[in-house]
């Protein structure tokens, strides 16, 4: 216990010492740089050159400059961390133990204002593993709580950089919209549905978005207030709703919502999104699965299927890959779970590369990270994994994680337990 | 104290020495036992089939082996030898070449058909997964809940999975009788229903089985506590015992089926299948089964298994492991998914479990998810020996080590075909056969389960 404590702290300080003037390069690696947007385009015999954080450059057979600390990847294949689009990494650290969860508001008066990065926690055990997977960012999904329609803000975080975690709050806005969740709260859908539509209009009254799209700062505010600026963020685009829901009827009513509030939108779930492809490409609406989930858990998912994922990819609706359903990805395997996820998004028909962007770039984008975020184009953060195959392989393992430039410790707890063991009790 | 405790044990130690002997005689007059009254007998019939020569493909037998450019023949429903140069006269070929062969998967810990998705609020109310009104609930039969319809069972086939023990849930002490079935279309559990299979029961050690004494509605003496369960099961045994020793003398049988359920286990005719996390719980279950005289065959989920190896092969208890399930409640905080890799490096007994209908289509990626653990702490696990996590060991658990669970002369023909490396996030069978017989082909038109029939749109028609 006194070891792990230390562990962490050590892992701390180290976080918070500046990444600034580091300068290294990566040489003889595999590189996939995603510049491209629909061709896998490895850069064979790369040098990757990072300074201060970021990417300089990924040549191959490049020259690394004199005096500059040189890492032998062996011929690895690097890719950049990876993003799991709907998780709750850092606000659950047993699901079965409440004392330990913050997902989730039961205060009637704070709804969709609800922020959950305030209670991320960056000494979760849960954290180290997802990262010794290659995972190196999330989109933290609060859940509903008290209010059966909203979850509040979703928050993008990065597993590094100044912190153990950084956080981005107020990334997204979530909803939910279902036949079976907290049923007893609304009695019908179309309960939900107008309540959107109502809330919306009302917090579109006198609202002006100044020439950014934005309206104001976010600050401190009261918690209605904050209800109602956070429809205002989802109102002025500046964040996208990001809607729990599966079921063919209440997709049709999104599309259709998101059209007459000219509002930007995500779908988490959407096991009959399948259905509706080509009108979810027009509407821009992207889409977040599970592919391994092929068993409907409830009737709004009859239908689910694991081709889900290649089927939307097909109609130009951009994929994202989290877990919503199932348990092969919960929580505490969010990196790889994720991983497994993208596999069986292959073997269900998506091109390997467009999985590969379902869990760097395309997130990244959508949540709107900095430039470059999901890539390892110049300038972009140093967010990088050197695997010791194909990433989304059972057997494989990440040799290292850079989070903006740093190598991250790859000893997780589940390691000591298990070299403590090893020789008998 | 001490001393009275030392006694005891030697009183039971004598009386169990004296059953023993007593049941030795009886067993061999042929009568039935009994707890041998399982409500539903199978009547499972394998298809019949023309002989087949699978050819060249790269076998890994279950047991251990693995061969490479060898033909199985098969005939009649099982393995007759696995060679070259097989008579071809009336025989139906396979070209494996650039397949890999194994043994059927064995799910050991399944409640498919049970907890049936898609569930409804009654679902919750009142599952079906175990019974709720006892904390001894030795006397239900799981079998007897088992829907066929659910679409679990196809999908576990479609991923190689041929026999699948559905176990009672852990929520009560004593959970109930286990059922074994083959994931074959059925309208009933008796189709589906593993002929002559041993029986199987459901224990449960750890947080889970002192909820309900501790549900603050309960207005039952239920234990609340560690020690309330441990106590609570001693009292169950020495009723179970005193039964046996009736039985033996006299040959009545207690109208407690409850307690004829564990005269079973303590004559050691009933496979105990133990729900237990904590090497500390588990710990204390070894020392119970062991001052019973019975045997525990399987820990299941067992996540901190990996601290007390020894112990384990001591008594020749097995652990039925997850790869990597961990975060979800206290019990499960020190589960490593090395587990698998380190029990067996140290020569325990162990088998890759599902207890979901996800997890259950992926018991093969179970196995490879452990490996890559594994290496991190240089174990490293030939894919001859992995597939023993997912076969041959999970057969003898359940009693049918002889039977299925690998691929030799004799076994039953339950084999899968895969498309590559079939631990690999990239490969699917192509075939599974059950006795011999094709019950998934990957290039078929899948059956639709009825609950599935008419729900689903083509993607075509779509408006």
């Amino acid at each position: 216990m006194i070891r792990c404590v230390l562990i962490a702290l050590i892992t701390l300080i180290m976080f918070l010492s500046p990444a600034m003037g580091q300068e290294f390069a990566v040489v003889d690696v595999r590189a996939y740089t995603m510049e491209s947007e629909d061709v896998a385009e490895p850069i064979d015999n790369a040098t990757i050159l990072v300074r201060d954080g970021r990417i300089i450059s990924v040549v191959a057979a490049g020259d690394v400059p004199d005096g500059v600390r040189t890492i032998n990847g062996g011929n690895s294949i690097v890719t950049p961390g990876l993003f799991n689009a709907a998780t709750k990494l850092g606000l659950q650290e047993m699901s079965g133990a409440p004392e330990t969860v913050d997902y989730k508001s039961a205060d009637s008066d704070l709804t969709v204002g609800f922020d959950p990065s305030l209670a991320v926690n960056q000494l979760s055990t849960a954290i180290v593993l997802a990262r010794a997977d290659g995972m190196t960012n999330a989109f933290l999904t609060p859940n509903a709580g008290k209010d059966p329609l909203f979850g509040g803000y979703g928050a993008v975080i990065r597993l590094g950089g100044s912190r153990n975690i950084e956080v981005r709050a107020k990334a997204g806005v979530l909803a939910y919209v279902s036949g079976d969740y907290n049923r007893d709260g609304f009695g019908s859908r179309a309960v939900l549905w107008q309540r959107l539509r109502g809330e919306l209009t009302e917090a579109r009254g006198e609202l002006s978005c100044n020439k950014t799209g934005k309206k104001g700062d976010i600050g401190d505010l009261p918690l209605g207030k904050s209800n109602e600026k956070a429809l205002e963020l989802v109102l002025c685009r500046t964040v996208p709703l990001v809607l729990f829901t599966d079921r063919e009827s209440d997709l049709r009513q999104l599309i259709e919502l998101a059209s007459d509030y000219n509002i930007r939108s995500v779908v988490v779930g959407g096991a009959q999104a399948w259905q509706l492809a080509d009108k979810l490409a027009d509407a821009e609406i992207s889409v977040i699965v599970t592919p391994s989930v092929n068993i409907p858990s409830s009737f709004d998912e009859i239908g689910v299927r694991s081709d889900n994922i290649s089927i939307l990819n097909a109609a130009g609706v951009d994929v994202m890959i989290g877990q919503v359903a199932g348990n092969i990805g919960s929580t505490y395997n969010a990196g790889l779970g994720l991983r497994m996820e993208a596999a069986t998004a292959v073997v269900e028909g998506l091109d390997w590369y467009e999985a590969l962007r379902a869990v760097t770039v395309v997130p990244n984008r959508v949540f709107g990270s900095a430039d470059g975020a999901g890539t390892l184009v110049s300038g972009a953060p140093a967010d990088f994994v050197l695997w010791s195959g194909d990433p989304f392989e059972a057997s494989t393992n990440a040799h290292a994680v850079f989070v903006a430039g740093h190598e991250m410790p790859l000893e997780t707890r589940q390691d000591m337990l298990g070299q403590r063991y090893m020789q008998g009790q | 104290m001490a001393e009275y405790k030392i006694m005891n044990v030697f009183d039971r130690t004598i009386s169990l020495v004296k059953w023993l002997a007593f049941f030795a005689c009886f067993a061999t007059t042929g009568a039935a036992a009994p707890w041998d009254d399982a409500p539903i007998s199978s009547t499972y019939r394998p298809i019949p089939s023309d002989p087949i020569i699978i050819r060249n493909a790269t076998i890994l037998d279950g047991a251990g082996a693995r061969f490479e450019g060898r033909d199985i023949l098969i005939r009649d429903g099982h393995v007759i030898a696995i060679g070259n140069d097989f008579p071809t006269d009336g025989v139906d070929e396979i070209d494996a070449s650039g397949l890999w062969v194994t043994p059927g998967i064995i799910d050991i810990h399944s409640h498919n058909g049970t907890n049936v998705r898609p569930r409804t609020d009654s679902n919750r109310q009142a599952s079906d997964v175990s019974e709720g009104s006892d904390v001894d609930v030795g006397d239900t039969w799981i079998e007897t809940a088992i829907d066929p319809q659910d679409t679990a069972f196809a999908r576990a086939l479609s991923r190689g999975v041929t026999t699948i023990q559905v176990l009672p849930g852990s929520a009560p002490i004593f959970g109930g009788h286990s059922v074994i079935v083959k994931p074959v279309p059925a309208s009933t559990v008796s189709e589906m229903k593993f002929p002559n299979a041993p029986l199987g029961f459901k224990m449960a050690c750890g947080e889970n089985p002192k909820w309900k004494g501790a549900d603050a509605s309960s207005t039952k003496d239920w234990p609340t506590s560690r020690a309330g369960v441990h106590a609570y099961m001693r009292d169950r045994f020495d009723a179970a015992r005193e039964m046996l020793v009736n039985w033996q003398a006299t040959g009545s049988v207690s109208d407690d089926a409850k307690t004829v359920a564990l005269a079973g286990v303590l004559a050691g005719k009933i496979n105990v299948h133990f729900h237990c996390y904590r090497a500390f719980d588990m710990s204390v279950m070894l020392n119970l089964a062991r001052e019973y005289g019975f045997q525990i065959k399987a820990f299941h989920h067992a996540t901190e298994a990996y601290k007390i190896v020894d112990q384990l092969r001591a008594a020749g208890t097995c652990s039925a492991v997850w790869s990597d399930w961990w975060g979800y409640k206290r019990e499960a905080m020190d589960a490593i998914r090395a587990n698998a890799p380190l029990l067996h490096e140290r020569g325990g007994c162990v088998m890759m479990h599902s207890d979901s209908p996800f997890v259950g289509q992926y018991l093969n990626i179970e196995a490879a998810k452990a490996e890559a653990a594994g290496r991190r702490l240089g174990l490293s696990v030939p894919e001859e020996q992995m597939v023993r996590w997912i076969t041959s060991a999970p057969a003898s658990a359940i009693g049918l080590g002889d039977r299925i669970g690998t691929i030799a002369p004799g076994f039953a023909a339950d084999i899968v075909l895969w498309n590559g490396n079939p631990f690999s996030a990239y490969s699917r069978p192509k075939l599974v056969l059950i006795d011999g017989a094709i019950r998934f082909n990957a290039d078929a038109e899948q059956r639709q389960s009825d609950f599935d029939l008419g729900r689903t749109p083509a993607i075509e028609v779509m408006p």
